[in-house]
């Protein structure tokens, strides 16, 4: 029997759990297209728009009570902090003036090579509110949606590097597919030898490199950035230091391991990058 | 399958009982879950709490009503996770399975022994997980010290967390 209720009702209720089960497992294991289509299930998108703002409730209260906390604490530090903020903006101010120049010089550059304009991009600052409680898949939810002008397929990096991107986008809280998650792929560049390459997550939330052939020039301490290439992630953020390289002789591909620039054990604020309108995409003429 | 947990010819006010226990138990475990996902912790210290759960089902449900119950705690933990509910209810109900088989001869005496029960639950809750999606994704391998060192920490975890709320679990398991 299901319910103590419904005691007479037994093949019904049974023939529902066989359609109900049947279906939820059907949808989750027809592996035939992306993982974000299958992560489209209704039920589960139903519940995680119940629960999220939930979340959200239990994270701010989780702040208030660390800030009261914390207080007192961060006043006494506030004015050493400020101190050395001055310092960092004079210098920093300095440091404009030079880029200001190097800016209208590259542009002139620009110019004279006929190159593109080279895409801009805005950056939405979000909060982490949770992160997945499982040990197997690896993503985050931050406090900005759709309201906010985040979208799925949208970028988040932060300041140290790529973090992954938005994979669903609820009207006021996102999903974050990290980039070390199992599911998660993308092109990245050796910067010192521009060999291009996939780094993709695994199930222990390591980074890694796949299809590498073996001739390609990659040694250990490389660092690899985003390649621009695909719709994802705009060109040059950090993705990680090459930390492992396993050379078969034997094997046509060569493997890595990456360390990834963001520990995301400590992720507190990220950014979603947005494409800024783009400005002029034709080759200018020469006049 | 007559004689199990809440499927028992036992009193209609004992399964009502039941029944709210079983609903509670899944709503202070949401609690829980939503808790532990905001408190941001480490990705190698996840103690969801479900094997918990699972372990107390196994001696309060019929395999009927645990179905349902499961069902309603994957979507539930699919609504926090990228875990699909199917997935998970696949694993959990393998566990809750053996649970139902070993609660009709064993019965659970003190608190190390709840302790040891969970931590079990625990590990072969998220091995179960891991050898489904190495079924369904090629990169994912069992052969890595670092899964075997997650498993073991989760599973740990799990069992320190049961003995230290080994008296209210207690009760859990006796009020069936």
């Amino acid at each position: 029997m299901l319910f103590p209720s419904v005691n007479h009702q037994k093949s019904w209720l049974g023939l529902l759990l066989v359609v109900v089960l049947g279906a939820n497992l059907y949808l989750h294991f027809s592996f035939d297209s992306t993982f974000e289509e299958n992560r489209a299930n209704y039920l589960d998108r139903l519940f995680g728009r119940l629960l999220v703002p939930l979340q959200v409730t239990i994270d701010s209260a989780e702040s208030f009570a660390t800030n009261t906390a914390s207080g007192l604490k961060n006043l006494y530090r506030a004015e050493k902090e400020n101190a050395d903020l001055r310092a960092e903006r004079d210098r920093l101010l300095l440091n404009l003036q030079e880029l200001a120049e190097l800016k209208s010089e590259n542009a002139k550059l620009r110019d004279l090579l006929d190159f593109r304009e080279k895409e801009s991009f805005k950056f939405i600052s979000a909060k982490v509110v949770a992160r997945d409680p499982s040990l197997v898949f690896r993503s985050l939810e931050i406090d900005r949606g759709s309201d906010d002008g985040v979208h799925e397929s949208m970028a988040v990096v932060a300041p140290a590097g790529v973090v992954g991107r938005v994979i669903e986008a609820f009207p006021s809280t996102s999903t974050v597919l990290l980039i070390t998650d199992v599911n998660s792929r993308l092109e990245a560049l050796v910067q010192r030898s521009r060999t291009r390459t996939l780094v993709g997550g695994s199930s222990e939330g390591e980074l890694t490199l796949r299809f590498l052939p073996r001739r390609h020039d990659v040694r250990q301490g490389d660092e690899l950035v985003t390649s621009g290439i695909g719709d994802f992630f705009p060109p040059g953020f950090k993705i990680g230091t090459i930390v492992g390289l396993a050379q078969d002789p034997n094997l046509v591909l060569q493997q890595a391991q990456l360390e990834p620039m963001v520990d995301f054990d400590s992720l507190g604020e990220v950014f979603v990058v947005q494409r800024a309108d783009k400005p002029q995409n034709q080759r200018k003429t020469k006049s | 399958m007559g004689s199990l947990g809440l499927g028992s010819a036992g009193s209609t006010e004992r399964q009502k009982r039941l029944w709210g226990m079983s609903f509670g138990m899944i709503a202070l475990w949401t609690l829980w879950l939503l808790l532990i996902s905001t408190l941001k912790l480490p990705w190698a210290v996840s103690v969801s709490g479900t094997s918990v759960v699972i372990l107390v089902g196994g001696y309060w449900w019929s395999l009927r009503f645990g179905a349902f119950c499961l069902l309603l705690m994957s979507w539930i933990y699919a609504g926090v996770s990228l875990t699909p509910s199917g997935f998970y209810w696949l694993a959990m109900a393998s566990i809750f399975v053996v649970i139902k088989i070993l609660s009709l001869r064993l019965s659970i005496r003190g608190a190390f022994e709840l302790a040891l029960a969970v931590t079990l639950a625990a590990f072969f809750l998220e091995l179960v997980q891991i050898i489904l999606l190495e079924r369904m994704i090629p990169t994912v391998s069992l052969l890595s010290w670092r899964i075997w060192g997650v498993l073991f920490l989760s599973a740990f975890l799990h069992g320190a967390v049961a003995l230290l709320f080994s008296k209210p679990l207690m009760i859990l398991l006796e009020a069936r």
